[in-house]
């Protein structure tokens, strides 16, 4: 998933919330570093499609951001960009060129190989073909545009979708362990951490073991064990409000 | 910290600050006794974010919702509201180290800036709200659900954060950094 990748190793924040019907995905930098937002109510596809399009907006975040530019010809190019670079992030060229080869016949993809690479790909069925456009292997917009329009592929691309239509996303990881993490050194109160995971409290160890924390029962850890919620009366929270973080126990 | 007796009317009053006294007391079976002994006040927030009152069935291990209703309907429990004042003068203690659930916040406001709960105890089983009600000059009223049950003859297998030994830890932590300053805004 893209979105873990740019957590993992770039320490961008992406976070999915319900921005109703007027939300669109954006961006930020600040001192708590860069950050994306993507709708929840975006499909699957279209979430990874969204991040890497906010992602070229991080990237250019010093040269150019669209806040601070009135210039419309200049946005529309820019926002243009970063399509361009979400396409290419999403299906590297060499990648497709990999994709058709395995799926030619007589040097020809049927056009109905296309839905099922798009799926495989995570990009929706019209990103796929405009990227073929501009990768060459369409020699006109008209083209595209017929398949695109084609509505027995558009049926096979919503059936094959049906499944991961209603995939939700999951919080961020590092949101999930900043946020227990502060629990476990006694900022955070547990009605708050619940809160912030969005479950009730009673349900918060559940909702922690999927998101890969286990909290063991309450007076089962052994001595000389990682640190977990049996700590908690004997620890030392002011050695950790200077800004030590305590490890974790993961599942 | 010397911690005194904290009620004085005929029945002893307590403050369920969080969701886990109370869930505990259902867990535990404890509920009906604990409501007849004491004056419980639960805070409106509190009762009123109906997601954080479910309880584990036992057998199917779903979620069920706490009908808290019908207790406060009949007066076995009592809700109070704290004011928008009563919250603006505990933010302006506080420098936001500490991060609480809004039910919790109520609940201490309502400790720091009314009268008639000049007396209230405190239970909660949560470290952040005991240090948070040891910052603004409350940790003499915490009490651990623990100690209550006992108090009213109660017995209990209760989790370690309903704990006495929690409570106690826990104030005299949070007591450290009230004399600190940790968690004001304007240490001294």
């Amino acid at each position: 998933m893209l979105q873990e990748a740019i957590q993992d190793q770039f320490d961008v924040l992406v976070w999915f919330m319900d921005t109703g019907d007027v939300g669109s995905a954006a961006c930020t930098r600040g001192r708590f570093g860069s950050a994306i937002l993507i709708p929840t109510c975006s499909v699957p596809w279209r979430r990874d499609y969204d991040t890497a399009h906010e992602l070229f907006h991080l990237l250019t975040w010093d040269s150019y951001h669209p806040s601070d530019v009135e210039d419309a010809e200049l946005t529309r190019k820019a926002e243009k960009l970063a399509d361009s670079f979400a396409a290419a992030l999403l299906m590297p060229a060499a990648v497709v060129r990999q994709e058709l080869a395995a799926r030619a016949v007589d040097g020809k993809v049927p056009t109905a190989d296309l839905v099922p690479l798009a799926v495989e790909l995570d990009v929706s069925f019209e990103a796929l073909v405009w990227r073929l456009l501009n990768l060459h292997y369409l020699d006109a917009a008209e083209r595209a545009r017929e398949i695109i329009e084609d509505p027995a592929l558009r049926d096979v691309d919503r059936r094959l979708r049906e499944r991961d239509r209603t995939r939700r996303p999951r919080l961020p990881e590092r949101y999930v362990e900043l946020a227990y993490a502060a629990w476990l050194n006694g900022r955070l109160s547990r009605a708050r951490l619940a809160e912030y995971l969005d479950c009730s409290l009673v349900d918060l160890p559940r909702s922690l073991e999927d998101l890969g924390i286990l909290e063991p029962p309450e007076g089962s850890a052994p001595p000389g064990a990682p640190l977990t919620v049996d700590d908690l009366a004997n620890d030392d929270p002011a050695g950790t409000l200077g800004g030590c973080e305590t490890p974790l126990c993961p599942a | 910290m010397t911690r005194q007796e904290p009620w004085v009317a005929a029945k002893p009053r307590c403050v369920l600050l969080d969701a886990t006294p109370i869930l505990a007391l259902q867990a535990t079976d404890a509920w009906d006794a604990f409501t007849a002994a004491y004056e419980v006040v639960v805070p409106e927030i509190v009762a009123a974010n109906e997601a954080l009152f479910h309880s584990r069935d036992g057998l199917t291990g779903f979620s069920q919702s706490i009908d808290l209703a019908a207790d406060i309907e009949s007066g076995r429990i009592s809700i109070a509201s704290a004011t928008v004042d009563d919250l603006l003068r505990l933010n302006e203690l506080l420098d936001g180290t500490f991060d609480i659930h809004d039910g919790e916040r109520e609940a201490l406001a309502l400790m720091l800036c009314r009268e008639e709960y000049e007396d209230i105890a405190f239970c909660c089983g949560d470290r952040a709200a005991v240090y948070v009600a040891c910052i603004i000059g409350c940790g003499d009223r915490c009490r651990s659900l623990e100690e209550l049950l006992q108090l009213v003859g109660q017995s209990r297998t209760l989790g370690h954060s309903m704990t006495e030994a929690f409570m106690d830890t826990h104030t005299r932590q949070g007591s450290e950094y009230r004399i600190t300053g940790v968690g004001l805004r304007h240490s001294r």
